[in-house]
């Protein structure tokens, strides 16, 4: 018998596979057996608990549950007989059951457990430990009172519960299931969509399902990066886009208001008009000025939120309708160092691998990135892959979820990355760690990386950071001695006036030890919004035009000229802070921010909101009045994400495709269409029908993603770029095969200066450091979604207990925060994750705009700010009496001291 | 209720000192729990989460594995009596003795059988059995001999080969004694055949109401015991012998210790391993007791795989009962031959019997296989109790069903019993006469079945509690009744709750004149 076991099932011959079960033959045969918990469509575990799809096999003398067992060759299975209806209806009878005993627990906003429903299955305790490893659910008790617990016994609010709503995914009775998104009134007018989620850059993909145009549920695919998990965001968070704050018509500032962000109502600030006239004025306004001023006179910000084909129209806007370079977005505020250095080094600004690689590393080497908060789903993949061996090594001032799968944590002080990396590189060199093939064969700059290295003995360096010295050598050891090691970093890395040097020195000790190029390995910049790749890979860069070609280069520029029929200025443009700079001396009037929120996130935000204040002519398009549409003479109302189709392109460098799920609310548009209509209002004739027109135009342009197209991306969901032709695969790894420099060798950088621009002083003793929470990721979405709310409903900064205790602080009170660059009030809670001095903001919730605290002081190479450091001061906001930490902390040995050490 | 998080550091230092020789490793999380329980009488929700923190596992991990063991109080101390609620003592008055000490104001509590039948009703104060409420009789507490360590003791007389071993043990037609009577032989075979590190386990977790053969081999040889295990991990070629003992019988084990730490001279590079049971009458099947040695709750596996291929940590595994050590011992000792030929009625060997009841002489008795019940009684047991005649007999505890006085004469061996639909299991003989009320007796038993239920599968989960309900109603309903026993015995996961359908089977069957 050839590849199988021939047995007969009710009489008939069937071959079975070596791994399919008597259950996956007869569904295979249409042959129905009734089963409960199992899904054996899924690749789940078979409980086998229910035993509910039992069946007889001749010879045996207790029946079997099909959904485990195999058959065996020539055996003669019944799936019915008067025995097996006997035992059915008896255990049918049995699982009715009596009165309800157990509660329903409807404490948690967005999950009930109800245990009457329950059948004990375990599926979801796998889900939630296996496949998320969030180990909160689990079965407990025996026999009759079997029942899901959380944690040890406590309601669902009260644990540890993330709300991944993995366990909703699986359980097989509705047991567990979500309370969240509008009821459903008609069954039969849901339509399902598939969409990429709008939160951030793992890019899962989601089924939302719409019923009236309200989303009714939103359950996880098997998307190639998800694979069938979502977290909380995707999960419960989508209902953001049908909040009665969002926009619904174009407004206009109404004549004589002052630009202020101070109003509560908007009415008294906008008036709504009409789409003709709100993009007349938007248009001409930003053309006035360019005539009188010259071209470079106005910028545009774009959005690392919206689709590509968004952003690749926004910077042909600016570059051949306005004739200017001065395009950016916010990724330069977040991962700009990263692609400064990686580009610099090997060629390449993208990761160099995916995620997924984690289970194929034996050494997971994360830095100054928290996934299990920022990017959870990610994070699930780096806990399947140490609960399936790999080792995992934190380095990061903060404590965080992942710590307890960690094999070795390295709490270092903040700001000191340069001289940690610089040590372990030392320390590897010094013990002959290094991976000398590769580096002979694919690596150039060893000897200065080796000579910089020098400056900062091990012993010194120990001190500096505030690390023990063996378990520097320890973490030195294990990651050069690793046969595979990913390298992932985050903004703990990038946001800093050396954030460049960091990454530099990151790359160096990746590439030292030949962590690249391989599976299990990789150079992996964990990027922050749902399209935070895609924004600077379509060209929303003032010194690039798309796929990262200069725009200082002629033949660059030729092409595009060649492709746009315009001219395109040869002058690279203006980053983002300089452009608040330039609006702050005079040399700007006019900004274009197209779902971007300068308000909000940039560094030294009193400053920058009075340059928006001072501008003679603001144009915002989003989809709610952000902090930056307050200052706004026009705003346009843009479609969410949930609204429109495009592509967008994730964390693995996969493009992928999302879908309209619903419709905009009032007359809110695609960006796209937006984009091209303020276009054709500035003398260029633009005729795209949709966002496939302009990916079609995007491929051709960008030889990166020059293989992939529309009706391809449709067909196959996704697809990994590079990907030069349409026969060719995609690219899961880069630098296979050498590095993308001219002599395929990479470059090591030496990195030039380490110390943080903000330095604490007795009257800022302490250091901020900024971040997301698990909820809050785009505050202006999350926090207008009602679970997300629910779970995370106050604003606050978080400190170490010590610290508290010293400042007589309590959780919940309300404190003056400072800086040398502003402040803000808030409130107060206790953190374990924080060590003494160490304190942190969550940076995206308009509630605490916790970058008027941060300062603008700039990375020179990314043009990224320093906001991962920030010396501030705490102190009781109401006391009469001021009680300012400095003082109190006077004589403290824990307190951070002043870097002194200056090796450049 | 709250959710306890780590923030006290009182009681971090605290606990800690009570657990500073446990390694942290999952495999010893039962064994840091015992240690904290046994100081502080019961373990809080706050050392649950330190416990969590420590052996890095989740909170839910340690709650469930908690609460499933019934020797640990959660929170709340018990009181340090547990009255022993077992059929023998219970036979002997033990209710009223609980209803007594709780009109008293004391509040005992109850325990399944603690394996001292003979000496019942018995009770545990504080860890130890005892049997305060009758005075011991010298014969029925059983002749200590004192345990002579000579080298003939503790080494095989004839040095053997492993294959000479396996030969005699097959000739003897040796199966293990913990209920299943599966052969000797062809387990250790199985485990020799499959690939990786193997392990040997001692089940000593004699949990089954009127069992307590093991631990009269316990008390009385556990050299022989030891010696058999150890034999067992060479022929199989194992390095490591776990030794899972129940918490009720955990008094003897500074004893074992101390003969394991003689006998492993004589076995180089064999190590034992010994870990304490917390409560719990599943963890006498074979995945169940691995699932505890590995520091889980006590549910038992699907098999396949069976633990001779995929055992204790993922290794073949050898698990046999105390009493087949027991006998491997004295098989390997006396020959073949010798074990052999005690057999009556064609059947092979000879067994402990753990006689309980109204019979004269309760206690172990050394019988032929294939013995009948009423020979049993009379040549071993002094006949039955003064003004007690024969009503009906489980001849296997709880699990093994009930006869009637009218199958007394059938012999007590696999084959013949099953015909009647019962099971011989470990040989705990429980004696009932007219003076009890079998459908009582049965009643507790399903209650305990319900009780000691892992939970996991629907037929035992739901059934064994429906079965209780049943057997309390006014009058059996004997179709349902039926219909409920058939489910568990074929339905289930495990021997639990075929157990239970085997005992509500016979039940119906021969009290009933039931199909």
């Amino acid at each position: 018998m050839p590849n199988g076991i021939l047995f007969e099932l009710d009489g008939t011959s069937v071959v079975a596979s070596s791994n399919e079960t008597i259950l996956d033959c007869a569904l295979r045969l249409g042959i129905s057996i009734q089963h409960q918990c199992c899904h054996p469509e899924k690749e789940l575990p078979r409980p086998g608990r229910c035993r509910s799809c039992l069946v007889e096999v001749e010879g045996e003398r207790v029946l079997k549950a099909s959904c485990r067992e195999k058959p065996r060759a020539g055996a003669k299975v019944f799936t019915a007989s008067d025995r097996l209806q006997n035992c059915r209806e008896t255990l049918a009878s049995l699982s009715k059951g009596g009165p309800s005993r157990k509660s329903i627990d409807d404490s948690h906003p967005a999950l009930i457990l109800d245990r009457d429903a329950c059948i004990q299955c375990g599926l979801c305790v796998y889900a939630c430990r296996d496949i998320q490893g969030q180990d909160v659910l689990g079965l407990a008790n025996r026999g009759n009172h079997m029942e899901v617990v959380f944690d040890l016994d406590t309601d669902i609010k009260s644990s540890d519960c993330v709300a991944c709503g993995q366990c909703i995914e699986v359980c097989p009775t509705g047991a567990l299931r979500s309370k969240a998104y509008s009821k459903i009134s008609n069954e039969s007018s849901i339509r399902s969509t598939d969409i990429i989620c709008p939160y951030c850059c793992v890019g899962c993909s989601i089924k939302v399902e719409v019923s009236d145009n309200r989303i009714v549920n939103a359950s996880a695919l098997e998307g190639p990066t998800n694979k069938g998990r979502l977290c909380v965001k995707g999960r419960f968070g989508l209902d953001f886009v049908q909040h009665p704050d969002r926009l619904t018509v174009p407004l206009i500032r109404i004549e004589g208001v002052p630009k202020s962000a101070e109003f509560s109502d908007w009415r008294t600030v906008f008036r709504e008009t009409t789409w003709d006239e709100a993009l007349d004025f938007a248009a001409t306004g930003l053309r006035r000025l360019t005539d009188k001023h010259g071209p470079d006179s106005i910028a545009l910000f774009g959005s690392l939120k919206t689709c590509n084909e968004d952003g690749y129209l926004l910077q042909k806007l600016a570059r051949i309708a306005f004739g200017t370079n001065n395009v950016d977005h916010p990724t330069r505020l977040c991962h700009a160092s990263s692609t400064a250095a990686l580009l610099e080094s090997v060629g390449m600004g993208a990761p160099s691998s995916q995620i997924s690689e984690c289970s194929r590393a034996d050494v997971i080497f994360l830095i100054g990135a928290n996934p299990s908060t920022s990017h959870p789903v990610a994070g699930s993949f780096i806990r399947n892959a140490v609960r399936s061996g790999s080792k995992l090594i934190i380095v990061d001032p903060r404590g965080q979820p992942l710590d307890r799968f960690a094999s070795h944590i390295l709490r270092f002080k903040a700001g000191t990355d340069v001289v940690l990396l610089n040590a372990l590189i030392g320390i590897i060199i010094e013990e002959e760690l290094i991976d000398r093939s590769f580096i002979d064969e694919h690596v150039d700059g060893f000897e200065e990386i080796a000579n910089r290295c020098k400056d900062f003995p091990p012993t010194m360096a120990a001190d500096i950071c505030g690390v023990e010295i063996d378990l520097l050598r320890t973490i030195a050891r294990e990651y050069a001695t690793a046969k595979a090691a990913m390298t992932i970093w985050g903004m703990g890395m990038t946001q800093h006036t050396h954030g460049t040097n960091n990454i530099r020195s990151l790359i160096s000790l990746a590439l030292i030890c030949g962590h690249v190029g391989r599976p299990g390995t990789g150079l992996y910049p964990i990027r922050g919004h749902n399209n935070a790749q895609g924004a600077p890979d379509s060209g929303i860069l003032p010194h690039y035009l798309p796929d990262y070609q200069p725009v200082a280069s002629p033949e660059v520029r030729k092409k595009f000229e060649a492709a746009w029929g315009r001219s395109i200025p040869e002058k690279p443009g203006l980053t983002m802070i300089e452009v608040m700079k330039a609006i702050e001396d005079g040399n700007i009037f006019g900004l274009y921010a197209q779902g971007a929120n300068p308000a909000l996130c940039m560094p030294g935000l009193e400053k920058v909101r009075n340059a928006l204040a001072s501008l003679e002519h603001l144009v915002v398009q989003d989809i709610f009045i952000t902090d930056t549409a307050k200052y706004a003479d026009v705003i346009l109302p843009a479609a969410a994400l949930l609204e429109k189709e495009g592509t967008l392109t994730n964390i693995d460098r996969r493009i992928q495709i999302t879908h309209a799920a619903m419709s905009s609310p009032g007359e809110a548009r695609p960006d796209w269409w937006i984009i091209q209509e303020i276009a054709n209002r500035c003398g260029v004739n633009w005729s795209y029908s949709c966002p496939e027109d302009v990916f079609e135009e995007m491929r051709h342009l960008m030889p990166s993603i020059t293989g992939i197209s529309w009706s391809r991306l449709e067909r196959e969901k996704s697809i990994q770029y590079p990907c030069k032709d349409s026969d060719h695969l995609g690219t899961p790894f880069l630098f296979e095969n050498g590095f993308n420099t001219s002599n395929r060798r990479a470059r090591l950088v030496p990195a030039s200066s380490w110390k943080p621009g903000s330095i604490t002083s007795p009257e800022f003793p302490l250091i901020m450091t900024t971040g997301r929470t698990l909820e809050h990721l785009t505050g202006t979405m999350s926090t207008r979604s009602t679970v997300l709310n629910a779970l995370d409903p106050i604003a606050c900064i978080r400190m170490n207990a010590d610290d508290m205790k010293l400042l007589n602080l309590n959780d919940n009170d309300p404190v003056l925060v400072r800086s040398r660059e502003g402040s803000i009030e808030t409130l107060v809670k206790a953190d374990p994750a924080l060590a003494k001095g160490l304190v942190f903001a969550p940076y995206c919730l308009s509630a605490l705009p916790s970058n008027k605290l941060t300062s603008p002081a700039m990375d020179p190479s990314s043009r990224t700010a320093e906001m991962k450091f920030s010396a501030i001061s705490v102190e009781r906001s109401s006391n009469p009496v001021k009680f300012t930490y400095s003082s109190a902390l006077a004589d403290e040995s824990n307190h951070v001291p002043l870097p002194t050490y200056s090796p450049c | 209720m709250q959710n306890p998080q780590l923030n006290s550091d009182h009681t971090k230092l605290d606990v800690a000192s009570f657990i500073t020789h446990i390694p942290r490793q999952r495999d010893f999380l039962i064994e840091a729990m015992h240690c904290i329980h046994d100081a502080f009488g019961c373990i809080t929700r706050n050392h649950l989460a330190f416990l969590a923190n420590e052996f890095q596992v989740s909170k839910a991990e340690t709650f469930e594995v908690a609460v499933f063991y019934d020797h640990f109080q959660i929170d709340h101390p018990q009181n340090a009596i547990a009255l022993c609620m077992g059929p023998a003592c219970r036979m002997a008055g033990a209710e009223a003795i609980y209803l007594n000490l709780h009109s008293q104001g004391s509040k005992p509590s109850e325990a399944s059988c603690l394996g001292a039948c003979n000496l019942a009703p018995a009770a545990m104060f504080n860890n130890s059995r005892f049997a305060p409420f009758i005075k011991l009789d010298s014969e029925a507490k059983g002749e200590k001999k004192p345990i002579n360590l000579t080298s003939q003791s503790l080494t095989l007389p004839v040095p053997l080969s492993a294959e000479q071993i396996l030969a005699a043990l097959e000739s003897a037609e040796l199966r293990g004694f913990g209920g299943a009577g599966f052969p000797t032989a062809a387990k250790w075979r199985s485990v020799i055949a499959a690939e990786g590190k193997p392990y040997v386990v001692v089940n000593a977790d004699e949990g089954e109401p009127g069992a307590f053969k093991d631990r009269y081999c316990l008390e009385q040889a556990p050299e022989k015991v030891l010696t058999g295990a150890l034999v067992a991990a060479s022929v199989v070629g194992a390095q490591a012998i776990y030794f899972y003992i129940r918490n009720e019988y955990y008094d003897l084990i500074d004893k074992l210790i101390s003969v394991a730490e003689t006998l492993v001279a004589f076995y180089p590079g064999i190590t034992f391993h010994w870990r304490r049971g917390a409560g719990s009458y599943v963890c006498g099947e074979e995945t169940a007791l691995l699932e505890s040695i590995e520091g889980r709750p006590a549910i038992p596996r699907h098999k396949p795989p069976y633990p001779a291929q995929n055992g204790l940590f993922g290794m073949p595994t050898l698990v046999n009962n105390v009493e087949t050590f027991y006998w491997v011992y004295e098989v390997l000792v006396n020959g073949p031959q010798w074990f052999a030929d005690q057999g009556l009625r064609g059947e092979k060997g000879v067994r402990l019997y753990s006689v309980s009841g109204r019979v004269s002489k309760p206690g172990v008795f050394h019988a032929p296989i294939g013995i009948t019940l009423a020979e049993l009684i009379e040549d071993y047991c002094g006949g039955m109790a003064a003004d007690h005649t024969l009503q009906a007999y489980f001849p296997g505890g709880a699990s093994g069903g009930v006869l009637p006085a009218s199958l007394a004469d059938i012999p007590m061996s696999y084959r013949a019993l099953e015909n009647f639909g019962a099971s011989l299991g470990s040989a705990s003989v429980i004696v009932l006469s007219q003076h009890d009320n079998v459908q009582d007796v049965v009643t507790q038993f399903m209650k305990f079945f319900s009780l000691e239920s892992c939970g996991q599968c629907a037929p035992c989960r739901l059934g064994t509690v429906e079965a209780s309900s049943l057997l309390t109603q006014p009058s059996l309903d004997l179709r349902q009744s039926n219909n409920l026993a058939e489910l568990m015995e074929i339905a289930s996961i495990c021997g639990l709750g075929q157990g239970a359908g085997r005992l509500l089977m016979t039940y119906v069957k021969h009290f009933f004149g039931g199909k």
